[in-house]
């Protein structure tokens, strides 16, 4: 993947909440993303980045304007087309309940292959060697998914995404229930693997301190045209 | 993958899935258990009796007659003389008439007093004749043939010395211990009440009704022509006739017979009889087993229903990578499907063992001959129904489901 190549690009995107409503939740007028590239969005509850992060994973339909994934017109597709899309190509961690807690960690992991069309087969070997460079110990491969800790459930989740090779991974809130140290451990194997695959990382987060590992960080407030608008 | 997914969510929950799945199969196995009686025992007692063209005994009711004649249950209300038989016997329209004397009983099974015209003549089933596993059809007043249940409960066989008892309970304190007869033939299994009969000559029944010092004459002596056998009366005739079209002429001159009180019945009028009386209790047993039936898969739907409040975040994560609301929607689909199959398939096995298991009590007790084998095209008819029922029941929960996927965001706090 080159590095120059735009991941994704938003243009005149808005979004509403109530349908009704002559006011915007998230608007985003111009906002491109290099392949591979780090970012950091930086935004308080309440400054629309869940929504974001729902349109850029398909779950939401922009009403107006377009999210191109990759030079697709990702926002366009049909529901069912961007629930494919999504699981081929897009990987989501999130602060806690990543994993369906009955089922083993390997499952999980299958799982999610099974939706993006890769074989479930190769799931085993690839997350023998993907879990040591997270930490995560391989006895756990076999464990039911709520025997693990929450750190290490976001790892499996990260490992989960990783597995179908995803152009884009979406990170909202991973550490906020983390203590310190295990924080800095999760951005430390987060940013490593990330690099290693080329994967395009968004990383949503209200906590200032994690900037640092960041190339690009941009703020909610910056970014969301209606907030600015409204205020 | 789905179907593993699937099963493991069930496992998840095996309590109240466990609970469901009893219910289920408790309500499949009464309404397959009620449809499979019901065509067997129609079968059954279709088969008892073929070929028979009337039955004559004493005036009471056709059921009745029909019943202690056939299937031996309950006592015959009067008697026939035995010049009644010789009459109808030496009728021209009359192909054969076979007698039938009730009233004793050998440990539990009915014995039947009958001439050699039985063996000849009666039929069960699809005109099938009586046919001798071992021995031979009894030639002297103290030999008898049995039927092959009352060889293989009582372990006879042919040789085998037994005692005949008045009455007809299964205890009696009045054997006719000077009366011994002895087994000269075992038939071949029929599935009907002939299995459970012990057949002896009119003679023999005469013999043990004689005075004890009669009877020990005519043991020691084993001279039967110094008393006379022949029957004063016995309790129905077995007729069947040269040409059908005969047999309702034949029904009214037997029921305006002069010199004594007959009744004569068809029996498939009777049987049909019987039918029409059971039918009423057989549509109020399938109302209520679909009732039962309705209920359990009502709580099959509310049990997947209060689910989906705790699987909200499952419903959540499979749409992070990937499902469609409509992978959602079939696998509650699977879900169901799975515990429907799973009670059907373990009510049929349930099933095929009880009815096994409870063949020789059901064929003693009521005289039902019930085949284990569920494999019917009713049953799998059944099977369909309730398959189909449960899927229209699951619409319910499994378009929750689906409106659950469609509003389902990604929010660290769902």
């Amino acid at each position: 993947m080159q590095k120059d190549a735009i991941a994704i690009q938003f243009e005149d995107l808005v979004y509403r909440y109530n349908k009704d409503s002559e006011h915007a939740d998230v608007a985003v007028d111009d906002w491109k993303i290099h392949a591979g590239q780090h970012v950091f969005l930086r935004g308080q509850s309440g400054s629309g980045k869940s929504t974001l992060l729902n349109l850029l994973a398909g779950i939401l339909k922009p009403d107006s304007g377009t999210i191109r994934i990759l030079g697709e017109a990702f926002s366009d597709l049909s529901s069912r087309q961007r629930d494919a899309y999504r699981a081929k190509h897009i990987g989501v961690v999130y602060q806690q309940f990543n994993l369906i807690p009955f089922i083993s960690v390997l499952k999980n992991v299958q799982l999610a292959a099974h939706f993006a069309n890769t074989p479930t087969s190769q799931v085993e070997q690839f997350l023998n060697a993907l879990f040591p460079k997270l930490e995560l110990p391989l006895d756990c491969l076999h464990k039911k998914a709520s025997e693990l800790s929450v750190g290490q459930q976001q790892r499996v989740a990260i490992a989960r995404a990783l597995a179908n090779k995803p152009d884009i991974l979406l990170v909202d809130e991973p550490t906020s229930a983390l203590d310190a140290s295990a924080r800095d451990a999760f951005m430390k194997v987060l940013i490593d693997v990330t690099n290693k695959y080329g994967s395009t990382l968004i990383f949503v987060s209200h906590d200032a301190h994690l900037q640092s590992y960041f190339e690009t960080v941009i703020d909610m407030q910056t970014l969301n045209t209606a907030r600015s608008a409204a205020l | 993958m789905m179907m593993s997914f699937a099963w493991d969510s069930l496992k998840n929950r095996r309590k109240s899935v466990l609970l469901t799945l009893f219910s289920l199969l408790i309500s499949v196995s009464v309404l397959m258990s009620v449809e499979h009686i019901r065509a067997q025992a129609k079968d059954s007692f279709n088969r008892t009796v073929s070929d028979v063209d009337l039955i004559v005994g004493a005036p009471s009711g056709q059921l009745n007659l029909l019943l202690y004649s056939i299937f031996r249950m309950g006592s015959p209300t009067n008697n026939i003389s035995w010049k009644s038989f010789e009459t109808l016997d030496a009728l021209e329209q009359v192909e054969w008439a076979i007698p039938i004397s009730l009233g004793d009983s050998h440990r539990g099974y009915r014995v039947l007093g009958t001439s050699q015209a039985y063996f000849d003549h009666f039929k069960y089933g699809n005109q099938q004749p009586l046919s001798f596993s071992s021995g031979e059809p009894f030639a002297g007043t103290f030999e008898a043939v049995i039927g092959a249940d009352v060889a293989k409960q009582l372990n006879y066989q042919v040789g085998t010395e037994i005692v005949i008892a008045h009455g007809i309970g299964a205890v009696s304190f009045k054997n006719h211990d000077y009366a011994p007869f002895v087994v000269s033939g075992v038939l071949a299994p029929t599935g009907t009440p002939v299995d459970k009969t012990v057949h002896v000559s009119l003679a023999g029944i005469e013999a043990i009704h004689l005075p004890q010092a009669a009877l020990k004459q005519l043991s020691e002596a084993n001279a039967e022509q110094t008393i006379d056998l022949t029957p004063t009366s016995i309790s129905a005739v077995l007729l069947g006739l040269e040409s059908k079209m005969m047999v309702f002429t034949l029904q009214r001159s037997i029921n305006n017979y002069q010199q004594d009180r007959l009744m004569g019945i068809m029996p498939g009028v009777a049987l049909a009889e019987l039918w029409q009386l059971m039918s009423m209790v057989e549509n109020i047993l399938i109302v209520i087993s679909a009732l039962v039936l309705a209920s359990s898969l009502i709580g099959l739907s509310v049990m997947l229903l209060s689910s989906m409040r705790e699987r909200r975040r499952e419903i959540a994560i499979l749409r992070v990578i990937g499902a469609s609301p409509f992978t959602v929607f079939s696998l509650i689909m699977t879900e169901a499907m799975l515990v429907v199959m799973i009670s059907l398939i373990s009510a049929l096995g349930l099933l095929t063992a009880g009815f096994w298991l409870a063949g020789d009590w059901l064929s003693a007790t009521y005289g039902l001959f019930i085949d284990a084998n569920l494999f019917t095209t009713n049953n799998l008819i059944i099977a369909a129904i309730v398959l189909a029922c449960a899927a229209l029941t699951t619409l319910v929960p499994a378009i929750d489901a689906y409106r659950t996927a469609l509003q389902s965001n990604l929010s660290s706090d769902n």
